[in-house]
């Protein structure tokens, strides 16, 4: 009887603790993946916007691809995939740029506006914070410079990710108009994508050089 | 048994007991270090993006600011801004110890304020860095309960901007006096308004620029060249400086004085602009730090060159010509430009107009002292180098008989710089078969003796042009004294953009402009030296675009 009694207990103390057991394990198992999916997200878009300022052409194949191998474990690719991967370059239109085309009606004075727009991968999983442009692209990604200080299917729609740069202006120290801001979005699924979707969730960051 | 009879059942109630101990000693310090951890690490990517991008931003801010103190205080107010932007603030609950991060920049003097050294392998000269370290709190969600409530994270960032120095070329030829449809100027107007924006990038103090304007005669704008000074020796040149903002007359100043008018000698242009470049390589030890750029503005095809018809070691002019400097080369150099006049068309009777004194070698007629300004104001002040009592032929437009072939017994072999006018390596063919001229007229080869044929003198300004650059890619050099042209002793590796603006009937030459550029498209192309770029415009706008482009790449390539 009394072994019976001390078996019982050890059910019941296990059924007290396992709540916080299984929890924390549960827990560890959904977000532990999903952090370090986030973790990745943030170093691929810091790698990318690296390499986006220095000049890298992202709007080729050779230059997509190595990204895609940079994000191989996010499931990134050049078409479709886990994940998707949206740069930007915008400036802020001041007087100087509107000076260029002195002739045209400067429609982006005191905007900020795309001269560059370039994505690729799984372009339906997330959209960028920016919005996006109207404009014609050529083939690398770049609007026309009139379009980008004149028309304004180049603005920005959405300049709340820019809001850190304050409103840039010639005579006051910090971001100048006209100079470019490179933005690297990325986009990705984390967690445990294909075998528990209910742990998946779409992680995102940014990076702006 | 004896276990069981001392127990009177004890053990009910350890194992909470113990799982309480284990998860105040073990657990929480686990999943705590693997949670916090990894929420701590991704603060830090955060962190470390943001300071990269500040680092970035801030060294291309060194480009904005009337000198090298506002510069460095623009460029921290940016890096501040761009790593606010950057890291979102209560990122994972965290803050920016200090409320920002410390930025400081290496003026690359040897003072060292950032700690980066100096000597040995730590090479700043002409070259300014931005050092920016940042500190982040981390709250803990586990580590708190065993008395870690935050942790915190470091990162550190640096990005460089080297000094660049750039000789920017503008063609004010005639053709530059047509209207852009797109914006109702003329070309000229448009182009003096995109060259303003574009040295505008540059930053005064540091950057040092010079300006070349060209038409039939090119003339090396600023820094001021002495007219007495002989531009066939490097000696004569002096190196773009740091000054070209505040001078008087400043650069940005002379470039809003250019009008149209004129020529295009494309060859002397090139060759001022390269020795403007290179004027101090035998004794700037600073320069192979800098990054050396020639921006080569035309909208038309080459078509004169600048000669010394007399020559003593082998004159151009018809021994039967009446023209008293025929035989007195010596005290009356015939250095002096000739161009076509009317177009290009092969056998048209009509050859080179000339000759004209360069802008280079005469003060502007009526004037003493610094006649730049004027220069640039008036471009049709072609003067004829001689006199109607010199029994020229070339001495009186007027009555249409200054076409060369009047006093010429051919094209020169070379013009006075050098640059020949019918060159082949030893692995092309002549240069000038690769040109538009040569493919239009279905490949006439060039003969120097039909010097009245505006063909002709097309060719030979054309392969004059690409030997030009043919010389810079190959480290080659012309000295004068020996009429010989030499391995260059002080080689500087440039970097060449070109831009063709096509507006008119007559464009730009794509392979002379990739030629000039060192482009991979180049049919001499030089593997081994940098490779520029060709930009061809077709509106005003994207000429616009070229010079932005141009502007970002160079900026670029300085980091």
């Amino acid at each position: 009887m009394k072994k019976k009694g001390r078996q019982g207990s050890a059910i019941v103390e296990f059924a007290l603790l396992s709540p916080f057991l299984f929890g924390t394990l549960i827990g560890l198992w959904v977000y532990g993946p999903q952090l370090i999916s986030n973790l990745q997200i943030v170093q691929t878009a810091r790698d990318v916007a690296s390499m986006y300022s220095r000049g890298v052409d992202f709007s080729t194949s050779a230059n997509q691809a190595m990204i895609t191998r940079l994000g191989e474990q996010l499931g990134l690719q050049s078409t479709g995939g886990n994940g998707v991967v949206i740069l930007s370059t915008v400036q802020f239109i001041g007087p100087l740029q509107c000076a260029q085309f002195s002739s045209d009606s400067c429609g982006n004075s005191g905007k900020w506006a795309f001269t560059n727009r370039i994505v690729f991968g799984n372009t339906s999983l997330r959209s960028s914070n920016l919005g996006n442009t109207t404009c014609t692209l050529n083939t690398d990604g770049s609007l026309n410079l009139v379009d980008t200080v004149t028309n304004g299917c180049a603005a920005v729609p959405n300049t709340a990710l820019l809001g850190g740069l304050g409103t840039p202006n010639d005579s006051v120290n910090g971001f100048k108009p006209g100079q470019d801001a490179y933005v690297v979005e990325v986009a990705a699924n984390t967690g445990w994508t294909s075998a528990v979707p209910w742990t998946s969730s779409v992680g995102y960051a940014f990076a702006i050089f | 048994m004896t276990l069981i009879a001392s127990s009177n059942n004890p053990r009910k109630g350890q194992a909470i007991i113990l799982f309480t101990l284990m998860l105040g000693t073990v657990f929480v310090p686990m999943v705590g270090m693997g949670i916090d951890g990894v929420r701590a690490y991704l603060v830090k990517a955060k962190l470390s993006t943001a300071i990269d991008g500040a680092a970035i931003a801030a060294a291309s801010s060194l480009s904005s600011g009337s000198g090298e103190t506002a510069q460095a205080a623009n460029a921290v107010a940016t890096a501040t801004e761009v790593a606010d932007s950057n890291f979102p603030v209560g990122y994972f609950g965290s803050s920016l110890q200090s409320g920002s991060p410390t930025v400081c920049v290496d003026p690359g003097d040897g003072s060292n304020p950032c700690g980066l050294g100096t000597g040995g392998t730590v090479n700043t000269y002409k070259k300014r860095t931005v050092v920016i370290t940042a500190y982040a709190t981390v709250p803990t969600l586990f580590m708190r309960i065993i008395g870690y409530p935050t942790t915190t994270v470091a990162a550190t960032g640096q990005a460089s901007r080297r000094d660049v120095r750039v000789v920017l070329v503008i063609d004010r030829s005639s053709s530059m006096t047509s209207i852009d449809s797109d914006t109702g100027n003329t070309a000229i107007v448009d182009a003096v308004n995109q060259a303003g924006i574009f040295v505008g990038k540059f930053a005064p103090g540091r950057d040092e620029l010079g300006l070349v304007v060209m038409g039939g005669s090119a003339i090396v704008a600023y820094p001021p060249r002495n007219p007495a000074n002989d531009p066939t020796l490097l000696s004569s040149f002096t190196a773009p400086d740091t000054n070209w903002n505040s001078a008087s007359p400043s650069l940005p100043y002379l470039i809003t004085q250019i009008k149209g008018g004129s020529n295009t000698g494309t060859a002397e242009a090139l060759y001022l602009a390269y020795m403007t470049l290179k004027a101090d390589a035998a004794t700037n030890t600073a320069l192979p730090d800098m990054l050396n750029v020639i921006v080569f503005f035309t909208d038309g095809l080459p078509n004169g060159i600048t000669t010394f018809a007399n020559d003593p070691n082998g004159t151009s002019l018809k021994s039967t010509s009446p023209c008293t400097y025929r035989t007195s080369g010596s005290t009356h150099p015939m250095k002096a430009w000739f161009a076509q006049w009317n177009g290009d068309t092969p056998n048209d009777s009509q050859g080179g107009k000339g000759l004209f004194t360069p802008m280079m070698t005469t003060q502007y007629p009526g004037t003493s002292g610094n006649d730049i300004v004027k220069w640039m104001q008036n471009p049709g002040t072609d003067n004829n180098i001689a006199t109607n009592t010199d029994n020229c032929s070339f001495d009186n437009p007027s009555s249409n008989n200054d076409y060369i072939s009047h006093d010429f017994s051919k094209i020169p072999d070379q013009d006075l710089y050098g640059n020949r006018t019918n060159f082949d390596t030893t692995t092309t063919p002549a240069l000038y078969t690769y040109g538009t001229y040569y493919a239009n007229a279905g490949g006439i080869a060039y003969n120097n003796t039909k010097i009245n044929d505006s063909y002709q003198v097309g060719l030979a300004s054309w392969n004059a042009a690409a030997d030009q650059s043919w010389k810079i890619w190959n480290n080659m050099i012309y000295n004068s004294a020996t009429r010989t042209i030499i391995a260059d002793p002080n080689p500087i590796d440039p970097v060449i953009f070109t831009i063709g603006y096509w507006h008119t009937s007559e464009q730009p030459d794509a392979t002379l402009m990739n030629i000039m550029a060192n482009t991979t498209a180049s049919p001499i192309v030089v593997s081994t030296k940098m490779h520029g770029q060709y930009f061809q415009a077709t509106s005003a706008d994207q000429v616009n675009q070229a010079f932005a482009d141009i502007a970002s790449e160079i900026l670029r390539l300085a980091q």
